[in-house]
Parts: C-alpha cells; structure tokens; sequence
C-alpha cells in the first residue's frame, strides 16, 4: 500500500482550475455524467463522492483513475492581440479503496487531488508583474468508515488529512543599469485537516414485472481545510543593490490558504427497463464556499519587505450536475452529462493568474466491464468559455478564452469478500 | 472500408484538433480615420521631447521612447526624433552611498562643486544632429510659447540666443563655452543667424505637418516656478496671457496651413509634481526659515502652504532655513501665495490653450485633469505596476521629480491616443506600460 502511495505521488498533479480551483474529476463514471455522483454507490469512488454510500459496496473495491487535462487559454488585452498561456498538462489522480466488513460496516480509503490550479506564461509577457507561474496542488487522504443504518439509509464519515504545496513567479518593476526588471520565486508547503461525512439512502424502489425502477438520494459534506504555508521560502532577484534591503536574496514567508466547504445533495433514478438495459439519470446540486477565499497574504520573515496582500474576495457558488447513464447488458455503458458551473470570481477580480469562468461544461464517457473483477472507464470533459473583465487592483482588463479537454481512465478491481463467519477484526 | 475509416479517424483528429485553438486575431492594422497621419509631427517642450532625469539621455532608449515616438510608432507612421547618444546632455542619477539612495546632480559647468560621480554631457552631444534632416519631434526642452514666433527684432534676438547659439557670454552658454546657445536642446533645429534669425515657427511651417500634438505652455509658467517664483533676470517671466494666445493662435494657423488633424494638450498643474511636494515640513519636522518673494525682505516659518523645492533638500542638510538669521532662499521656495499665482495662471493658458483650439476644430487633452489624476495621492495601476508619486519610489516621475520616466510617458501616450480615437475615429492601440522602464536604481 505504501509503495502504490509513494508511486503515485511521483505523478505530476499539477492541474487546471475548473470552478475556483476544485478539480471535479475524482470518479470516471462521475466526471461523464456531469460531476454527479452523490446518491449513487456503484464504484468505490463513493468514499469520496459520498461516505454514506459507500455501504453498498460490497467485497474489496479498488478504484485507480488518472485524467489528463489538456488546457488551451488565451488572453487579449486593449494593448496586445494574444497571449497564451503556456500551462503545462497536468494530470491529476485518485485512488480508492472500500472493504465490506460485515453487514453493517465498510471500511474505505482515499487519495485523490481535490485542489489544484497552475496557469504559466512566458517570462517577458504584458502582465509578467502579475503573475509569470503560479502552482497549487494538493494530495488528500482519507480513512472513511460507512455504517447501514437501515436496510434503506446508510451514513458515513471520513477524516482528511491534506497536503498543499504552493509555487509562485513573478516580476518586479525595478530596473538598474544592468538589470530590466527583478523576480521573486515563492514556494512552500503545508498541511491541514478536515472531514467528509454523508448519508445515502436508496429510499424508494417501484416494480413491475421484469421492469424495476430505483430511486436514491445523497447528501455529502466536505468541510473546509485551512492549510497553513508556515515554512515558506521567497527568492529575490535581479533587484538593484539599493533595494536589496527590501527584496533580499532570500528570506522566510508564511501563508494561509483556507480550502472550501462543499455541500452536495444529489438524486438518482435507475430503471431496469428489461433485462439488458439500465437506466440511470442522475442530478446533484453543489455548493461551494469559496468564499473562504478572500485574500491570499504573504508575510515575510524579513522585516523590510512589504507584506503581500491581494483581496481575491471570492463568492460561495453553486453547480448544477445532470447526467445520463445507459448500460447494455451490464457490460457496456454509455455516459453523457452536462454540469452549469458558476464561477466564484466577482467582476473586477478575475486575473490571469487563474481566470475563471462562468459556462456549461459538456462530458461524456464509456465503461466497459472486462469480467467479474475488472471494469474500465473512460471520461471526455470539454470546457469551452470566454470571459472579459478588468481586474481592478493592477489596472489589467482581459479577455480570457479557454478551451480544455480532459480525458479520463480508470480501472476498478472488485475482489468477493470473505464469508460472513470470518470476520476481520484488523483493518 | 479501410479508406473510409481512416477519413473518418482524420477527420476526428480534425476536429478535435480545431477545438483546442483559443488565439485570438490580431489587431487591424492602425486606421487615421478622417485624420492623416502620414506626417506626424509633434510640438512641445522638455516633455515632448523625451527628457527626464533633468535631462535628455538615451542609454536606454530613454528619448527614444518619448510620448510623441510611442504614438507614431502606434499609428505605424515613421517619425523621426533628434537622438542623442548615450547619456547625452547629461542628466541626474541615483546612487547607493554609504548603504542610502542619494541624488546625484547633472555636472554643471556654473557650479565648481559638482559631486565626483555626477553626469557631464557626451561628447557627442556638442555635434549632435544634423540640421538638414526633417524631423518629426520638433518639441525642444525649455521651449515657451514666447518663444515660438517674434513680433519685434529683441524678441527674435532673445529666441536666437536661446536655441540658436552666439551668446555673448560664456556664463550664460549652456556649457559655459561663448557662442554656444543658451540651451542645448534645439540644436537640431537651424535658427539661422544673429544678424538674420529664423523663428521656430518656420520650422513647424516647413514641417508640412498633416497631424500634430501639441503640449506646450508648461515652461512658459515652469520656469518662474521652479525658481521660486523668481523671473531669473528676465528669462524666467510668467509670458503674458495676451502674449500668450496671440503666439500660441499664431503656431495653430501655421500648423493649420498643412493639418487637419491635431491635438492640443492643457498643462498640468505643475505645483503637484514631487519636485514641490518631497522636501515638506512633515518629512523634516522641524521649523524652516524662509525668505518669502524676489521683491520682499520678509522672513518668516514656513508653513505647510508654503512648496520647498526638492533641490532645497541639500542646503537644509546644509544647516540652511534652520534659523532667522540664515533662512532659505527665496528662489528654494514657492510660498503660498506665488502658489496661488501659479495655479490661477495655469487655468489662464489652458483657457486660451482650449479656445485656441476649439476655433480651429482642434482636438483636446485635458492633461491638467489627467496628471490630478496621477498626482492626486492614491496609488493607481497599469499592468499589476503600481504607481504613487512619491520622489523616486512612486514609479511615475523621473529623478528629477518634474518629468516623468518612460512608464508615466507611456501612460501619457496612451491618454493621446484615446483623445485621437475619439476625434478622429482612428483605431490606435494603447501601449502596455509594462514594456517601459522605470528610474533606474543603483
């Protein structure tokens, strides 16, 4: 288990902002059907979209998925046609795991990158005093446990542990006879708790005949995660000896980025229309806090230096999910969704270092079940949008058009638990 | 079969390859509308024509980027600008001594205690254009609407000495050698000779101008200013508003002749510039003694109406002002009521500068409500740079606290083109300020 932690955090997560900076792309069967998820408990994917359904997993269930996230942005300012970006890919993942217990509890765990954001630009381009690169990734893990209440309700809860590391660039508008313009390079790191808790509830089932009509709901509750950069290093260079007092080679800085609170309620529907196909429709309402994101202050160790500090004043947000899924023969299914993402970022406040926008966002995906043991998956996600706003504190009015595809690949093992008599008391 | 699954394939990858482009078009090309900017040329003093830093340098592309240069370059028209070399006229600069940013003057020839590392002129300098080419920034430092056209014989005498050269004596020749003008800076210009000068006019006529900028009427109030409200023996007066207006109506009739586009520019109101608001009795906080007007004898407090000019910074240091019996000079001070002077004069010319203006269907900058705008105490911003005026930190001005650096000029440009678009339905694209330099820091 270790080794399989360490290898995957050998994988690059930096990844692209969709909706703030929260990266919905934690389940492959989820991210085709527009983000949905919560009341529904098909794959362990549930340890994160919703603890509660987590009880209907049964036996040992592995989910491993990866997505590569392939942005295209482009900025024009009244000064310069285009520029773009330069972010590279990025390639967040998830990993779960659920173990069935017993009747009544399973047990589950998690590493995925919730957050993540990275937006790059050449070095010498028009808003290089804003922001040249800017990095956020983040790594959760999550022991979960889930306990059926009731043949019809289950709950659970999940203690997260968060990692965050953080790395930013950007130049200085001082000049000396031998330099144009200073840099300063910040990166740090740190770490934060925080809980996920949910109820799932197949709560009404209508048959008739062959035909066979299932209705759940789910509610989840990630909470906030204040991660605290308490070992932060800046670097300054390129600054004219004069001011090196105030921007000196090296110093300290600390920082504190608060994570938001997501709340989800979610419906499905699922009905058997006959022996070969099943049909799923599933809906979830998202609300985000973003406005946990208000300002992102740097303190410097040095006493000269000006404390960094830009108000982002982000509002809470609400996503809208809807999603469609056809499965032939238990083997073959399609996906299709679509989800209404409101951006968290007022007028006046959008930068280039992450410019958010408000669209509808179209998915798509297949799964195809290899055998008992072996099921993949497949996601498509197209972002497409466009977005003009003067960012107030730098005097920067852009219009910022982004296009990103993301595709997803994911394998789910599930291996049949062990009878009921030989009940594991180490996990 | 097999092609049609392939066409299919390619197609796909097509599309999906179509899909990901988020460039955007680039800019039309710069587009006159009903103006003609074929030949550009621009009229104006020490800010036009790219001086900072107290003077008129290029090391890095200082004079090069003038306002006037940006906007041609803009318009894509090709302008041609009297360059110097390299430090040029010599110019003030900043050095760290003793770990504290000091202001270094420009070496002057007047002055037998010029600071070691201070900037005298290039060599160069002395053989500095070539006065037969065509220029398109006609704008010289120091240049007063007075100065623009004579109406008697001692006025065009005055002009010849000051630009043209032949000063009598060595004292008052800008490097202190006889014959040489009094200023530098319009020696790319042929102001013929003292028997027979030639005004500058005739140089704007010559010119063939079909559109212009013009910002002049600073120095016609800047220099009685900067020396504390003192006419410096005469060639520092405040020009008569009549006078004024009758030359300045003279030099758009003349540009008239050949333009049907141009614009005119208010001028700023100068007492806010950091050069009268750095040296203030809250920084120094203690009493100063000040001797109040070129005429009077009184000595009194200053008081915090009362402008010390920045250059006063160093007698201070001095031990002057600290006392009744040693106070500052008056030309270090701008008291309160040559303030007042000052400010009224200012609405003078830019009400004769916009009636001017208006006559001829001229367009209008108000850069008297522009630079409050910049001077007004809060910070404002151009591309995340964030600029106050503050002396040498505030990111606007130059080190000599009067001109701005390259950044304010392009920000300046910028205003003129805004003003050209709306008059003119021309299409020009403001310039990223972040492309220019600021001070330059030891």
């Amino acid at each position: 288990m270790k080794k399989i932690l360490l290898n995957l955090l050998l994988i690059t997560p930096a990844v692209v902002s969709a909706g703030g900076f929260q990266l919905n792309l934690q389940g492959l069967k989820a991210a085709a059907m527009g983000g949905a998820f919560t009341s529904l408990s098909n794959d362990a994917s549930a340890v994160f979209y919703n603890p509660g359904a987590m009880s209907s997993l049964t036996g040992h269930q592995f989910t491993f998925g990866a997505n590569l996230v392939d942005p295209y942005v482009s900025v024009q300012t009244p000064q310069v046609a285009n520029t773009n970006q330069t972010s590279p890919r990025a390639t967040p993942i998830h990993f779960y795991y659920s173990a069935q217990l017993n009747d009544k509890f399973n047990v589950g765990f998690l590493v995925n990158n919730q957050f993540g954001s990275s937006s790059s630009y050449e070095d010498n381009w028009q808003g290089r005093y804003i922001i040249q690169n800017i990095s956020l990734r983040t790594f959760m893990f999550q022991p979960t446990v889930s306990y059926k209440l009731h043949d019809k309700i289950s709950i659970g809860a999940g203690f997260v542990y968060a990692t965050g590391s953080f790395s930013t660039e950007k130049a200085i508008p001082v000049s000396s006879s031998t330099t144009t313009e200073g840099k300063a390079s910040l990166t740090g790191s740190g770490d934060g708790v925080g809980y996920n808790i949910g109820i799932f509830s197949n709560f009404l089932t209508l048959e008739n005949g062959s035909k066979k009509t299932d209705f759940n709901l789910g509610l989840s509750y990630r909470s906030a995660m204040p991660i605290d950069l308490s070992n932060g290093e800046a670097e300054f260079t390129d600054i004219p000896v004069a001011l090196q007092e105030q921007f000196p080679a090296k110093t300290g800085f600390t920082s504190k980025l608060t994570l938001p609170q997501v709340f989800t309620a979610g419906l499905s529907v699922q009905h058997q229309y006959n022996e070969n196909l099943l049909f799923t429709v599933i809906y979830d309402f998202n609300w985000t806090g973003w406005s946990s994101y208000d300002t992102l202050t740097f303190k410097f160790d040095n006493k000269e230096t000006p404390e960094s500090k830009s108000v982002k004043d982000w509002q809470d947000v609400v996503t809208h999910r809807f999603g469609l899924d056809i499965t032939y023969k238990e083997k073959f299914s399609i996906r299709g969704g679509i989800y209404m993402d409101n951006s968290p970022i007022k007028e006046g406040f959008v930068s280039p270092e992450l410019p958010d926008i408000t669209q509808t966002a179209y998915t798509g995906g297949f799964g195809y079940k290899i055998n008992e043991k072996f099921s993949v998956d497949f996601s498509f996600i197209r972002q497409s949008a466009e977005r003009r706003d003067l960012l107030l504190s730098a005097n920067f009015d852009g219009t910022y058009r982004r296009k990103v595809n993301v595709y997803g690949l994911a394998l789910n093992i599930k291996l049949p638990g062990k009878s009921k008599a030989s009940t594991s008391t180490t996990e | 079969m097999k092609f049609s699954k392939l066409t299919y394939l390619s197609a796909t990858v097509l599309v999906i390859a179509s899909c990901t482009k988020t460039e955007f078009d680039p800019y039309e090309a710069p587009d006159s509308g009903t103006a003609d900017f074929s030949n550009y040329v621009s009229i104006g003093s020490s800010f036009t024509q790219g001086f900072q830093d107290g003077g008129l340098h290029n090391e890095f592309q200082q004079q090069e980027n003038s306002y006037p240069a940006i906007i041609a370059a803009q318009m894509g028209v090709s302008f041609k600008q009297p360059l110097v070399t390299g430090v040029g006229s010599g110019y003030m600069h900043l050095a760290f001594l003793n770990e504290k940013i000091e202001v270094i003057k420009a070496y002057d020839c007047k002055k037998n205690d010029n600071h070691s590392l201070a900037i005298a002129y290039d060599p160069s300098f002395l053989t500095w254009t070539n006065q037969t080419t065509a220029y398109n920034n006609l704008a010289i430092g120091g240049l007063n609407v007075r100065n623009v056209i004579s109406f008697n014989s001692t006025d065009a005498i005055t002009n010849y000495i000051l630009f043209g050269g032949g000063t009598p004596s060595g004292q008052l020749a800008w490097n202190c050698v006889a014959g040489e003008p009094i200023s530098p800076y319009g020696r790319f210009l042929n102001f013929g000779s003292i028997g027979s000068p030639v005004d500058y006019i005739e140089h704007v006529k010559n010119s063939k101008a079909t559109f212009f900028t013009c910002w002049l009427g600073i120095h016609d109030v800047m220099g009685w200013a900067n020396a504390g409200g003192d006419d410096v023996s005469g060639s520092s007066i405040l020009t008569p508003i009549g006078s004024f207006r009758t030359k300045y109506d003279a030099l758009l009739d003349t540009l008239q002749l050949t333009a049907n586009g141009g614009v005119c520019a208010t001028v700023h109101d100068i007492t806010e510039a950091p050069f009268f608001n750095t040296v203030t009795l809250e920084v120094l906080g203690k009493d100063i003694w000040i001797k109040e007007g070129a005429d009077t004898n009184i000595i009194r407090k200053a008081v915090k109406e009362d402008l010390l000019l920045l250059s006063s910074s160093s007698l201070i240091k001095e031990g002057k002002g600290l006392t009744m019996q040693d106070p500052l000079p008056h030309q270090q001070v701008l008291d309160k009521d040559e303030v007042l002077i000052v400010k009224n004069y200012i609405n003078a010319i830019n009400a004769e500068i916009r009636a001017s203006a208006q006559a001829r269907a001229y367009a209008i900058l108000d850069m008297y409500q522009f630079m409050k705008m910049v001077n007004n105490g809060n910070e404002f911003s151009f591309d995340g740079i964030n600029f106050t005026t503050e002396f040498i930190k505030g990111g606007f001005y130059s080190v000599d606290g009067i001109h701005p650096n390259s950044r304010g000029y392009a920000i300046i440009a910028n205003e003129y083109m805004e003003v050209i678009n709306a008059s003119y339905g021309a299409n020009l694209k403001p310039v990223a300020v972040s492309n220019y330099r600021g001070i330059t820091f030891p």
